[in-house]
């Protein structure tokens, strides 16, 4: 049971990593399925729909860093790893939960108004950003979630 | 600067000039034309079947246009369009656009060759599934229409399965064992399908295909008086020539290339006289004149008065427009500010009663973009790729304002990136560690994001409270100009008295160590502002709703700037997502412990790591920094709704013409 806290930190970074990509995944793919059907009619509004669909991405993209700082923070990547207690690697774990369940849910959903989006962009292309705006509304949570998790990652005391 | 001052012009011109006068003023592109409304002997001329008939042109062309550079196409400069357009002189364009008839029917015989094309590729096609047919019967020796003879039936099919001679004799036999005269040839058989043809006495023919018809067969019937082999290499023969019709309409596509300048021009010429067609719609006319009313910006007034009344003789009004006019809104403002405009028009022009907000808001949109880009290395990237398009192509005015937008953005960028200590992350750093052999250095000169993780939010919330004040600030400035100058100090001061004075207590209870006098004099100035805010609230209520109003207004501002401040420590997240990606990316390059593994693989995933870092972090920026000048900052103070001035101009993409004299 000695290694049970390292096992813990470890399941946050990685829930962190895994929840927020499934749900970059999910969204990224919502978008991409309404950008394809435009691009059918319209291949040169390409660059358009490319950024509209890049946007549910940066969850994926938080959960990993967060799954980063939680290896520098139990050292796992020196190859020395910190013989954390089960308390310590609880709490790790607790500070990947806004990431993680936030990331995931957040991406889903602005992958929806991204893909709305894109019919904007169909209809209205000069109205592109607009439509960014729309989706970059959502990410606001995301952010948060991953500046509450960063802050809770580096300052918890631990080793 | 800012908002021009827009007036009300009329122009009176003899009817017989009334073409020069249009064509001045959409080559000046100074003055909107508005209806004017028909009234006794005034008529409006009805140009829709003109615009139309100019727009199917022009689409025509286009087409014709973008069909060249599929099957002509030329290497093309991938800036191109940052090239300014080619002046031309008023006499040039004039013998150019002689052409124009002879372009527009190349045009159509370009349109005409391309959908011969694809008739010829649905040809090829077909007659490519009619080879695919008849290749199983390439083994009959006999033509394939072939009916049979005075006394017996030829007929062909496919049976399912494979059989060979022997498998179906039995089974015939087995099916119907009367049968006696009959023959039959296999042409191919594959696992699933059998073909073949056969010759039986006509007597017997019901006979053999009801036995047939028992395991399955299928006739198929020809009307080809030749085999299929010959047939198979008539239509191979057919198939080269459609080849060769292709060939010979692609090279002719090819020589009428020549003429792709042409085109462009023509497009150009047909878009001037679209927009000149639609414009005269709105144009007033009697028995021996023309009536244009509209708008223009009184700096251009003077010349287009004195131009129209000198060279077409005239007569111009200029007067100030009505309090209830709908008068269109142009900005204007200097190199540094322009840039942002397009930031301004996205979210709506000025309305009536509001300020320019672009002068302002300019700044903070470069300071935060640079903020949350936040590394150095990726701003001298955008600097040395902005200033290369500025000075390469000297693009005109409106493209050169998109790229100057980048290049602002691209200087804060490394300014913040210097601030912050990142230079495509800590290359720097691992260069130094992994292949000198020297000790890291530190890299920041303000402050480590990752290390001073709370001080690095508070000054974001400064910033953020810098900005929402700026702001309010400007509510104060619109409140003096268009509305009560008492309460343009009130309300503003309200805010200041309240936002200030509780934020060193706040910033006290995140991080201690505030004097106890500063928290004793911040509470008072928000006592003081809190009632300020209460009386500001009341404004314009009555009865019981005075208290209310009062109350409600303090939790609105106390609760609304609370979540705007927090709203900035995205420049602080998205800082840091910057940076920790980039640091991950170095580090990951530098995993391998060979030296020479090494240096390779910190080159290449260093190049790939940090084009992708860039690309993401560079789109999360700019709707981030769109997003605090929309919600956070224009709230305070901007209303918008306004409608943009939108001259009678020439809107060309190949050719301008020279400013005439």
């Amino acid at each position: 049971m000695e290694y049970l806290g390292l096992a813990l930190a470890v399941l946050g970074g990685a829930l962190a990593a895994l929840l927020s990509g499934m749900g970059s995944a999910r969204g990224v793919g919502t978008v991409g399925q309404a950008a394809a059907g435009l691009l059918a009619e319209d291949p040169s509004k390409f660059t358009k729909v490319l950024i509209l669909q890049i946007l549910p991405g940066t969850q994926g993209l938080y959960g990993f860093i967060t799954a980063i700082l939680v290896m520098v923070k139990t050292k796992i990547l020196s190859g020395a790893p910190l013989m954390l207690t089960a308390s310590q690697g609880l709490t790790i774990l607790a500070c990947c939960l806004p990431m993680a369940i936030v990331g995931y849910f957040s991406a889903v959903h602005q992958g929806k108004v991204a893909a709305s989006g894109v019919s904007v962009v169909a209809k209205k292309p000069e109205q592109q950003s607009k439509a960014m705006i729309l989706a970059a509304m959502v990410e606001t949570y995301a952010v948060l979630a991953l500046l509450t998790s960063i802050l809770l990652v580096l300052n918890v005391k631990v080793g | 600067m800012a908002k021009l001052k827009i007036k009300k012009i009329e122009i009176i011109a003899p009817l017989n000039k009334s073409k020069e006068v249009i064509d001045t003023l959409e080559r000046l592109g100074t003055v909107e034309i508005t209806e004017t409304p028909q009234s006794e002997g005034v008529f409006c001329y009805d140009t829709k079947e003109n615009v139309n008939t100019i727009i199917k042109n022009r689409e025509n062309a286009e087409k014709a246009r973008g069909f060249l550079s599929v099957y002509a196409p030329r290497k093309q400069d991938m800036l191109e369009s940052f090239k300014p357009r080619k002046e031309i002189e008023l006499s040039e364009f004039y013998k150019g656009s002689e052409r124009n008839d002879e372009i527009l029917r190349i045009c159509d015989e370009i349109n005409s060759c391309v959908s011969e094309l694809s008739d010829i590729k649905a040809k090829i096609t077909k007659t490519e599934t009619d080879i695919t047919a008849l290749e199983p019967w390439a083994g009959l020796d006999i033509p394939l229409g072939t009916g049979g003879t005075e006394k017996t039936d030829i007929f062909m099919g496919t049976l399912p399965d494979e059989y060979d001679e022997e498998k179906l004799k039995v089974k015939l036999a087995e099916l119907a064992p009367a049968l006696s005269s009959y023959d039959f040839t296999i042409a191919s058989s594959l696992k699933v399908q059998t073909y073949l043809a056969f010759i039986v006495v006509k007597n017997e023919r019901e006979l053999l295909q009801g036995a047939l018809r028992e395991i399955g067969f299928t006739a198929v019937s020809f009307t080809e008086r030749t085999t299929a082999k010959e047939e198979i290499e008539k239509k191979k023969k057919e198939i080269v020539s459609f080849e060769q019709e292709t060939e010979a309409i692609k090279s002719k596509l090819k020589a009428l290339d020549k003429n792709r300048e042409s085109i462009d021009f023509l497009i150009d010429c047909e878009t001037i006289r679209a927009d000149k067609y639609e414009a005269f719609q709105n144009v007033g006319i009697t028995e021996s004149v023309i009536d244009i009313k509209g708008y223009i910006p009184e700096r251009y007034a003077e010349k287009t008065e004195k131009r129209l009344e000198e060279k077409l003789g005239c007569a111009v009004l200029i007067t100030e427009p009505e309090e209830d006019e709908d008068v269109p809104v142009a900005l204007k403002n200097n190199g540094f500010v322009a840039p942002a405009e397009s930031v301004t028009e996205m979210y709506s022009m000025p309305g009536k009663h509001d300020i320019d907000p672009t002068p302002v808001m300019s700044f903070f949109y470069y300071c935060f973009f640079g903020m949350m880009l936040s590394d150095a290395g990726y701003g001298l990237l955008m600097v040395i790729a902005t200033l290369f398009v500025l000075f390469k192509y000297k693009p005109e005015r409106e493209k050169a304002n998109q790229v100057k937008m980048y290049l602002y953005c691209g200087i804060s960028t490394m300014f913040w990136g210097i601030m912050y200590g990142s230079f495509f992350g800590d290359i720097i750093n691992i260069i130094r560690t992994n292949f000198l052999n020297l000790p890291a250095i530190r890299l920041y000169v303000w402050m480590d994001q990752q290390n001073q993780l709370m001080t690095s939010m508070i000054w974001c919330f400064l910033f953020g409270i810098i900005h929402l004040f700026t702001g309010v600030f400007c509510k104060a400035i619109t409140e003096w100009k268009y509305g009560s100058k008492f309460w343009g100090t009130l309300e503003p001061l309200s805010v200041f008295l309240t936002v200030g004075g509780a934020a060193p207590i706040a910033l006290d209870m995140i991080q201690p160590g505030v004097s106890a006098a500063i928290k004793s004099w911040g509470g008072r100035f928000a006592l003081a502002g809190v009632i300020l805010v209460m009386i500001c609230g009341a404004r314009g209520k009555k009865g019981f709703s005075i208290i209310s109003g009062a109350l409600s207004n303090v939790y609105n501002t106390a609760s609304g700037f609370l979540s705007d401040i927090l709203s900035y420590s995205r420049l602080l997240a998205l800082g840091l997502v910057t940076g920790i990606i980039g640091q991950v990316i170095n580090m990951m390059g530098a995993m391998p412990k060979n030296i020479f593994v090494k240096s390779v693989s910190v080159v290449l995933i260093f190049i790939l790591g940090h084009v992708i870092n860039f690309a993401i972090n560079i789109i999360g920026a700019y709707v981030h920094t769109l997003r605090l000048q929309y919600v956070e900052f224009f709230q305070k103070f901007y209303e918008g709704g306004g409608r943009k001035f939108s001259p009678l101009k020439i809107n060309t993409k190949g050719f301008k013409f020279k400013e005439e004299q």
